[in-house]
């Protein structure tokens, strides 16, 4: 017998095995279709993972101290008063110098006692810009009596409404704030209760006080600090680039070398948030191994039986001379051509969901009950679908990977077909 | 064909029954590739209900068995200001333990206080417990980061002052700068108004569990807390930890009633207020929030995958039919009624999701149990386990079997590949034998 | 943190401020002389007592024995005689920091700032109180609103309200004093709502050095009004003298 190499270039291969797909239409229309699906849900599902994720890491970066901050070495592990940067006119300079793409907010933090006629209680007390801190989004919303701080109210201060009751305070009503000094004194200041909110976060409602950051100042002048420098607990920094965070912390870290401060991200800040996403990424993954499973089973059973039925026609292929070689890469050609289309119709699929989620959101709130707070943060009650360049990436890859590997058992065994056995078929 | 025309409904459909089992086994390829995707899909709605019902106790045992225990009882003036004097009195212990053998209890008392060591001094939780009692219901005090744990006497100083042995929280130790062997000053307002002060010496520093506990939580033994205090009257908290936690609700209602008629029998003073149970969910209610939703999530992702399955077999079944109009042709032709053929598509899914039904349910109860004693280990990833609402988790998911789930699954599956089967068939009742002869 | 306790801002500062100003023999004052007065006076005086405080709650009944010294508002030191449990116990106040000695196991803590507004001696006074820098002349703005007679005595009304930026918890300070001895009979601590929150009352006056000089003083609380803290003096000395290092830790821990 004459050994004859035939010879099939790849053009035709791939001519051959997209008739090959189509000879089968509605087999391969309902497998499309159901790795589409699959392939869909998954893109819904990562994406409303990611969507709630990062509304929680933006409204816990809001309410919090924003991507960056910057303060006193120390204060992180024991925060206490008289850990403040005294020169924060002079910080604050070089932060603008550096022309930062977000917002630079001083904030001071301090810990004090507040007293009314009635009674006491540990308090914090953050003195802030009542006007652009980020913090004001979150909190204004929820003033339940009086009103919001007005620039320059130098004795006005909003409490949470945990603490009015244990004060027995009203809006107008006298809260006396005191704190000790690193020198042991203690020092006193009177504030006018102007609003009081409802945050239905406890830790908020109970223990935070609320004033322009002038007012909070005078305890930092009680430290030894000189007001004219504009002394300040820390900077907090918001970008408008969440993903440019890296880079702009060498940048300040840079910068500020020379200075007795530590820039720290939000991952060192609010590391409770941090293993609250892991955890539910970790879940997320899970699912995404389910589908995947399911997709793996989808194409193997198509691709599969449309081998062994064709072992007949496969046998008359090799006798009339086409080689082992040719026949794996047939039968791999429709395996690929299958998942070319597959993801193409997953993209279409998916893409449409998450476009029409990412545009007009899902409400969960009947499953949460109104707005929820979680890991020291909340959680918004609708939530969009978003999906970065890398998870588009990552679950193309994936799925594509998938449904080619499980063309290749098809591929091999149809390229193990005996011509002769099989053309007795 | 006469045969089936002749007999009896009875026979007939023994017959077709004969047929459609046959059928399935004629192409014996397909068939099994048929199977194991039914099988695959019912094995992966097992497993992950599985999943789903293992994580979610998983979660309620470590909510519980830190510190919280099960249950939990209180004086209404406890639970409203951390009333001092809200107790509940030391008989009502004895009573307790003596009408419910089965479950555990471990009485705690509670005071605010002052804690100085030579570094600094800072505002503290003092808390009570019994510790052979408490070690029976929470796993507090094994999670130890250094020493000993040991609540008795540590020894006499020069001038015969007995110290005792607390353990501390973490953040505590660290702000203090505590570690075994130091000592600690504790002053309080006593019971009796005077000033409780009293010497001790730091036996172990507990790892982080509950940040309260651990940024100022300082732990004694009853007998060292009554000497601090001047506190005898009984117990602030009684934390109960049941072996068989869907019994959770009848305990609970049967402790209501005992404490009702406790209350009868010894009263209490009126200032404490009432007594009151409640169990985990009311005590953490964000925890208990948490788990609500992350159960709906997890519910709704497994809805999906049940979906996802059934598509797959809809997918198979659509398929194997799909195939051979032709055979069905021929069928109609040789004088087959329509229904009965309708009947045989119906009835070879009908096999076909038995057969499916049978190995999967026995492969999915392997890999279930599996799960249950091995889990997915992420220890890789996260080896100190991760902080969820508070808690620490171990990092390893487990799944937990429930026979109701696996008889769920097959009948979910059934119903599916009946609906699936119904297109086909009904596609088959449609044909026109002419076309596809042709 | 210790239990919920009333705040009594003032109280303690007062009833001293009073017993100081008691010194001088009175004359017909104008409102700021008479305020300057009984501020100036407290400066530089020194004074050694011994007293009983007895504690009335609604969970416990307590008698201590008291022996205090002072000079001006800054410095005092105030050591328990009895009961025998308790004795020894020794607090020290030096300008704005508190400390307490604790015989029992020979050691001296710091009251933390965030202790402050918790009991002092298991009374209703508060540490607090006994560290206030705040003064009539500073905070408030005084004023006579009433002289004449009241339960047949010739008083003077001294209506204080705190000044716009005062760190004061109070609405209104109203005080009664005797229009010749100016020896004080009450005074009263009204919220901003104007609700009566606490009164402290003094009598069973005593001729000391020439001077009136009330030897109870009763401290009640409006909202529980079976409790009340009563300090009874069984001596006091004015103008003692007192070594140098007099008020410090090492003569905190030796004052047995």
């Amino acid at each position: 017998m004459i050994r004859q190499r035939s010879h099939m270039p790849l053009f035709m291969l791939v001519k051959l095995a997209w008739r090959n797909l189509w000879r089968h239409r509605r087999r391969t229309v309902i497998t499309l279709s159901s790795i589409a699906i699959g392939f869909g849900l998954a893109v819904v599902s990562i994406g409303i993972g990611d969507g709630s994720h990062n509304s929680m890491i933006r409204n816990a970066i809001k309410l919090g101290e924003g991507h960056l901050a910057l303060q006193m070495p120390g204060y992180l592990e024991a925060p206490a008063n008289y850990k403040y940067l005294a020169d924060g006119r002079s910080l604050q300079a070089k932060l603008e110098a550096l022309q930062i793409d977000g917002k630079v907010e001083a904030r001071i933090s301090l810990q004090t006692l507040a007293s009314s006629a009635n009674n006491s209680v540990g308090a914090g007390l953050e003195g802030m810009n009542v006007i652009s801190d980020p913090r004001v989004a979150m909190l204004r919303p929820k003033i339940i009596t009086g009103h919001w701080l007005e620039p320059g109210d130098h004795r006005g201060v909003l409490i949470g409404d945990g603490m009015a009751r244990k004060l027995k305070l009203k809006v107008g009503g006298k809260v006396v704030l005191m704190a000790g000094t690193q020198g042991g004194d203690s020092q006193a200041q009177l504030g006018r209760v102007r609003g009081i909110f409802d945050s239905h976060v406890d830790e908020l409602d109970d223990f935070l006080v609320l004033s322009d950051i002038d007012f909070a100042r005078r305890f930092l002048t009680g430290e030894g600090a000189d007001v004219e420098r504009l002394p300040v607990t820390r900077f907090s920094l918001f970008l408008n680039d969440p993903d440019s965070m890296a880079q702009w912390k060498g940048v300040i870290q840079a910068s500020l070398a020379d200075e007795e401060v530590v820039v720290l991200d939000w991952h060192e800040m609010m590391p409770q948030l941090v293993q609250f996403i892991v955890i539910d990424d970790a879940g997320n993954y899970v699912f995404l191994t389910l589908i995947l499973i399911m997709v793996v089973f989808g194409i193997l059973n198509t691709v599969l039986m449309s081998v062994l039925e064709r072992t007949r026609e496969f046998g008359l292929l090799r006798a009339l001379g086409l080689g082992r070689y040719h026949l794996l890469l047939l039968v791999l050609c429709e395996s690929v051509l299958l998942s070319v289309l597959a993801v193409l119709i997953g993209w279409v699929v998916g893409g449409g969901a998450h476009w029409w989620i990412s545009t007009h959101g899902i409400d969960f709130s009947a499953m949460m009950g109104g707005e929820m707070s979680i890991a020291g943060t909340f959680m918004d009650p609708v939530i969009y679908t978003e999906l970065s360049q890398g998870r588009v990436i990552q679950l193309t890859v994936i799925v594509f990977a998938v449904t080619l590997a499980s063309g290749i058992y098809p591929a091999l065994k149809a390229a193990r077909v005996a011509p002769v056995a099989a053309l007795r078929t | 064909m006469h045969n089936l025309a002749t007999a009896s409904p009875f026979g007939r459909l023994f017959i077709l029954l004969f047929i459609a089992w046959r059928n399935i086994w004629r192409n014996p390829v397909r068939s099994v590739l048929t199977i194991a995707a039914l099988a695959g899909g019912l094995i992966m709605v097992i497993l992950y209900a599985s999943l789903l019902e293992g994580m979610t106790r998983q979660m309620v045992q470590y909510a519980t068995e830190v510190s919280t225990g099960h249950l939990q009882t209180h004086r209404q003036a406890f639970m409203d200001d951390q009333d001092l004097y809200a107790t509940l009195p030391w008989p009502y212990l004895e009573r307790i333990e003596r009408d419910f053998p089965a479950i555990h209890i471990a009485p705690r008392l509670y005071a605010a206080g002052l804690a100085s060591s030579t570094a600094t001094s800072t505002g503290v939780l003092i808390k009570a417990v019994d510790p052979e009692r408490e070690a029976e219901v929470t796993t507090m005090l094994s999670h130890v980061r250094s020493g000993e744990v040991n609540l008795g006497i540590a020894d006499t100083t020069a001038t015969g002052l007995v110290r005792y042995n607390v353990v501390v929280g973490a953040q505590l130790a660290k702000n203090m700068k505590l570690i075994p062997g130091s000592e600690l000053v504790l002053v309080t307002q006593a019971a009796d108004g005077s000033i409780g002060n009293n010497l001790y010496r730091v036996a172990a520093v507990l790892r982080p569990l509950e940040p309260n506990f651990d940024r100022m939580g300082v732990l004694l033994s009853i007998e060292a807390y009554r000497q601090l205090m001047y506190l005898d009257s009984g117990f602030h908290e009684l934390a109960i930890k049941l072996d068989d936690i869907d019994a959770l609700s009848g305990v609970q209602a049967a402790l209501d009633a005992e404490m009702l008629t406790l209350q009868v029998e010894h009263p209490l003073d009126k200032l404490g207020g009432m007594a009151v149970v409640r169990n985990w969910r009311q005590l953490t209610p964000a925890i208990s929030d948490m788990l609500q939703l992350s159960r709906s999530m997890l519910v709704l992702i497994g809805l999906i995958v049940v979906g996802l399955a059934s598509l797959g077999m809809l997918n198979t079944m659509l398929m194997a039919v799909h195939e051979r109009t032709h055979e069905f042709g021929i069928l109609l032709c040789l004088g087959m009624k329509r229904r009965w053929l309708l009947l045989m598509v119906l009835l070879e899914s009908f096999f076909l999701a038995l057969v499916s039904a049978v190995v999967g349910s026995m492969l999915g109860t392997l890999l279930a149990r599996y799960l249950e004693e091995h889990g997915i280990d992420f220890s890789a990833s996260m080896p100190d386990g991760y902080d969820w609402a508070g808690m620490v988790f171990e990092p390893v998911m487990k799944g937990y079997l429930e026979p109701g789930q696996i008889v769920e699954a097959c009948l979910l599956m059934f119903v599916v590949t009946f609906f699936a089967s119904l297109i086909p068939a009904w596609r088959t009742v449609r044909l026109k034998p002419a076309e596809v002869l042709r | 943190m210790i239990r919920e306790f009333s705040r009594y801002g003032m109280v303690w500062t007062v009833a001293l401020f009073i017993l100081a100003a008691v010194a001088q023999p009175a004359q017909a004052m104008q409102v700021e002389e008479l305020i300057h007065h009984i501020d100036e006076l407290w400066r530089g005086e020194t004074s050694q007592a011994n007293m009983t405080m007895t504690v009335k709650t609604r969970r416990y009944e307590r008698s201590m024995t008291l022996e205090a010294w002072s000079r001006g508002k800054e410095y005092s030191l105030v050591v328990i005689r009895d009961p025998v449990k308790d004795r020894g116990i020794a607090t020290l106040k030096v300008i704005g920091n508190i400390w307490n000695y604790l015989p029992k196991i020979n050691r001296v803590t710091k009251v933390p700032s965030s202790m402050m507004s918790g009991s002092w001696m298991g009374s209703h006074f508060t540490n607090d109180d006994l560290v206030k820098e705040s003064t009539y002349e500073d905070d408030y703005n005084s004023s006579i609103s009433f002289e004449g007679e009241r339960s047949g005595k010739l008083i003077y009304e001294i209506s204080s309200l705190p000044k716009p930026d005062a760190a004061v918890v109070w609405g209104k300070v109203v005080m009664e004093i005797d229009q010749q001895t100016l020896a004080p009979y009450h005074s009263r601590y009204y919220d901003e709502e104007g609700a009566l929150i606490r009164t402290l009352s003094f009598d069973r006056n005593k001729v000391i050095d020439g001077h009136a000089v009330p030897m109870r003083l009763s401290l009640q609380p409006e909202d529980k009004p079976d409790e009340s803290t009563v300090i009874l003096y069984q001596n006091i000395k004015f103008g003692v003298s007192l070594e140098a290092g007099f008020f410090s830790l090492q003569n905190l821990q030796k004052r047995r």
